[in-house]
């Protein structure tokens, strides 16, 4: 059996070439013509004599041939897992000039290399989220991956190989080793970047702070509502936070020389709240990049008032209402079970005590990351303005407010948006998958000659 | 393999003015037309001899007496009626095609008819039957349909040594398929006996231009060989033919041999009417 045909193919292709062969051999009679004056052909018999073996043999060729010329290649059924990093690194642009990043090529060898495959099983993950989906065709699964946008993560591919099934195969803008996996590389050779790596709002005052690779000039210019444009030259050796003042609402800040990295799909969000005695006013403004060395910013007005007496817990964008029995700490007092108590409030954190926040933070995070062993406090890691009148009872709001915004923190900054200066390439493909029978078109070619060369000299003869 | 054949009696019609061509004397004791060894009473002179007491005084020439005084007697040359012997090969390669066998048994028939036409007697052998006619008409009903098979004896068993006695004339009807060393065995053996011998060469015209292309393998009719054919054999099978048509011909030469070969791409009225002709067989 011919182990590299699909059978399904094989057997299709056999039964052509069978079907192909019959009418072919009875175009020509096999019968033996009675002739008189055989003496006179010359006498072909006695340096080759055709035996039934032979004959066989020869009627077998050009369906052998055929069937060659007609199949396709078996492809391997097997598992695959597509560990496909998207961290905030892919979305560098592969090329100066040019709009595709290095995720953009990264999912286009995914969705190429998936089509090549005939696998049982995908299961793609997401590097950033962890993320594990399982698909049953190619199909789905280039879907998932054509949907996949950077994440504002910082990737650790290598934790990851043990969580594959079947084979792996790795797409990712690193070099990486793994065994037994296939790694495919996109890097990027561009060194030199400049990007915003954060900013701050104070009133009438930005503080953006700027990382480069390489000492560079650039200008930082920040548009605003009313169309005012505010310049700042900046000389950037490492890192350089400049403030800058401004009246005008920003809306756009960004780096006249750009830096190469592109999230227009990213959304990330820095907060600020204003607050005053009786009624938590607080703006979310929702920062949207178009790429790292721009800012957009943009308006989200968040549920423009909170009652008092309830708890708001969001999480996900699910914006749940929770009803709580104690609201206010005051009133907790008259109940024998104390429900939330402010240790301290502070402009950089507001602690709790860890005995009572367990059961409540723990359930509402899910996680107790926020838990501080040292300090044997619940450490919100936030700065709250100073305007804040820090209020126990107001504490409780910003608890639930906090939670939901540690959620939706983001840092836009990574260490990795720079690439290491090894690579020389542009785009490197390091590995090519080759699960196929890797020269199949070129046998197939050859068979089809063969069968041709075959079937025209049987019509010659 | 049989084959029911008809006589073409417009061919027999159309050689009625015609004459076998033969220049030996015959043998023969019956009367007929033809010139004989034998001289005594006919109609051509031949020769004088003295004569001897109880000669009939009829064929004394007088006019020699008065010029030489001696008797001499006028000698005529016998007329006797003469064989023809048409030994037709039914071998299984005669029965390739219809028209092969066809031409060749009318060619047989149509010699037979001109030497029953022409007062002779006729021994024909059709394979390994042998018929004596002596009657135009006996032939024209015994073989106004006949039924001929075929059967595996070639020319070499032709047993051609076995003809009538002194044939003034014989026909050999043949396709001659046979191994050169076959024929000039025969040919020497029917030339040892001073026959006046006539070989006819009958070929298929598919046997002259067979087309291979449409075979994948041919079998022979005789010795059931079975060989692959491809129209790549084509040239060199005509080249063998030539060859071995040629090679007779050299044969036929040499042991005095008349040899004329016919296709049944020919018509057989020409066969007769202008082949024979050419070839002084008839006259």
């Amino acid at each position: 059996m011919i182990t590299f045909l699909a059978p399904q193919y094989f057997f299709v292709a056999l039964s052509a070439a069978i079907i192909l062969y019959v009418i072919y051999k009875h175009l020509k009679p096999t019968r033996s013509f009675l002739f008189s004056a055989t003496m006179f052909i010359p006498t072909v018999e006695k340096t080759f004599r055709y035996t039934f073996p032979l004959r066989a043999f020869f009627d077998f060729l050009p369906i052998f041939f055929l069937t060659l010329a007609l199949a396709q290649p078996n492809k391997k059924t097997v598992q695959y897992t597509v560990l496909f990093d998207n961290s905030l690194s892919t979305g560098f642009i592969a090329e100066p000039g040019s709009d595709k990043t290095i995720l953009d090529l990264l999912k286009e060898s995914a969705i190429n290399f998936l089509r090549q495959l005939n696998v049982g099983m995908i299961f793609v993950i997401n590097a950033c989220t962890l993320e594990s989906k399982t698909f049953g065709s190619n199909v789905e699964a280039e879907k998932h991956i054509s949907s996949l946008k950077v994440d504002s993560c910082k990737d650790n591919l290598d934790n990851l190989y043990t969580q594959s099934k079947g084979k792996l195969v790795v797409f990712s803008d690193k070099s990486l080793t793994c065994v037994n996996c296939v790694v495919k590389t996109i890097r990027t050779g561009n060194l030199s970047n400049i990007t915003i790596s954060s900013v701050e709002f104070g009133k009438n005052l930005i503080k953006v702070s700027v990382r480069c690779n390489f000492p560079m000039r650039d200008t930082i210019e920040i548009h605003g509502s009313d169309g005012k444009v505010v310049s700042h030259q900046i000389f950037c050796k490492d890192k350089v936070t400049v403030e800058i003042e401004t009246e005008t609402k920003p809306e756009l800040i960004k780096l006249v020389n750009g830096g190469y990295n592109k999230f227009d799909d990213i959304r990330l969000l820095k907060e600020k709240i204003f607050y005053d005695h009786n009624s938590f006013d607080f703006l979310l403004k929702g920062f949207e990049f178009s790429n790292q060395a721009e800012l957009k910013v943009k308006n989200l007005i968040y549920p423009g008032q909170l009652e008092q007496n309830t708890i708001y817990y969001i999480k996900n964008n699910d914006h749940r209402k929770i009803e709580a029995k104690i609201i206010d700490v005051e009133l907790a007092s008259f109940l024998e079970r104390p429900i939330l108590q402010v240790v301290g409030a502070h402009h950089t954190h507001i602690s709790l005590p860890v005995n009572l926040m367990f059961s409540k933070i723990g359930e509402a995070n899910g996680s107790d990351m926020l838990f501080s062993p040292s300090l044997n406090s619940i450490i919100i890691p936030f700065d709250l303005p100073e305007s804040v009148n820090v209020d126990p009872v107001n504490k409780v709001f910003f608890l639930n407010l906090l939670d939901y915004l540690r959620q939706k923190k983001q840092k836009f900054y990574h260490e990795e948006s720079f690439p290491p200066s090894v690579s020389t390439t542009l785009i490197n493909y390091e590995t090519e998958i080759q699960e196929t029978f890797p020269f199949w078109k070129n046998f197939v070619i050859a068979a089809l000659i063969a069968a041709l060369i075959f079937v025209l000299l049987t019509v010659k003869e | 393999m049989k084959i029911s054949i008809k006589i073409d009696r417009s061919i027999i019609s159309s050689l009625r003015r015609r004459q076998l061509q033969i220049d030996r004397r015959t043998r023969s004791l019956d009367l007929g037309l033809r010139r004989s060894l034998y001289k005594g009473y006919g109609l051509e002179f031949e020769d004088y001899r003295e004569y001897t007491a109880g000669d009939s005084i009829k064929h004394i020439d007088w006019k020699v007496y008065g010029r030489t005084e001696k008797l001499y007697l006028k000698l005529f040359s016998e007329e006797r009626r003469t064989v023809i012997a048409v030994v037709l090969d039914l071998s299984r390669s005669m029965f390739f095609s219809e028209e092969k066998i066809s031409h060749a048994f009318n060619i047989a028939v149509g010699l037979s008819a001109l030497a029953l036409l022409n007062r002779d007697k006729v021994y024909l052998r059709l394979g390994e039957r042998a018929f004596t006619f002596d009657q135009f008409n006996h032939l024209l009903t015994k073989f106004s349909m006949i039924q001929l098979e075929a059967g595996f004896k070639g020319f070499d068993q032709l047993s051609l040594e076995n003809l009538p006695r002194d044939p003034s004339k014989v026909f050999v009807i043949s396709d001659f398929f046979e191994e050169l060393d076959t024929v000039r065995k025969n040919f020497s053996i029917i030339s040892r006996k001073q026959f006046d011998i006539c070989a006819i060469q009958i070929l298929d015209k598919s046997e002259l231009h067979p087309d291979f292309a449409k075979w994948s393998f041919v079998k022979d009719l005789e010795n059931e060989r079975e060989l692959p054919v491809n129209k790549a054999l084509e040239r060199e099978y005509s080249k063998n033919l030539v060859n071995h048509i040629k090679t007779l011909k050299k044969l036929a030469f040499l042991y005095k041999i008349r040899f004329v070969s016919h296709s049944t791409n020919d018509d057989l009225a020409n066969f007769f009417l202008k082949k024979l002709l050419k070839e002084k067989v008839l006259r």
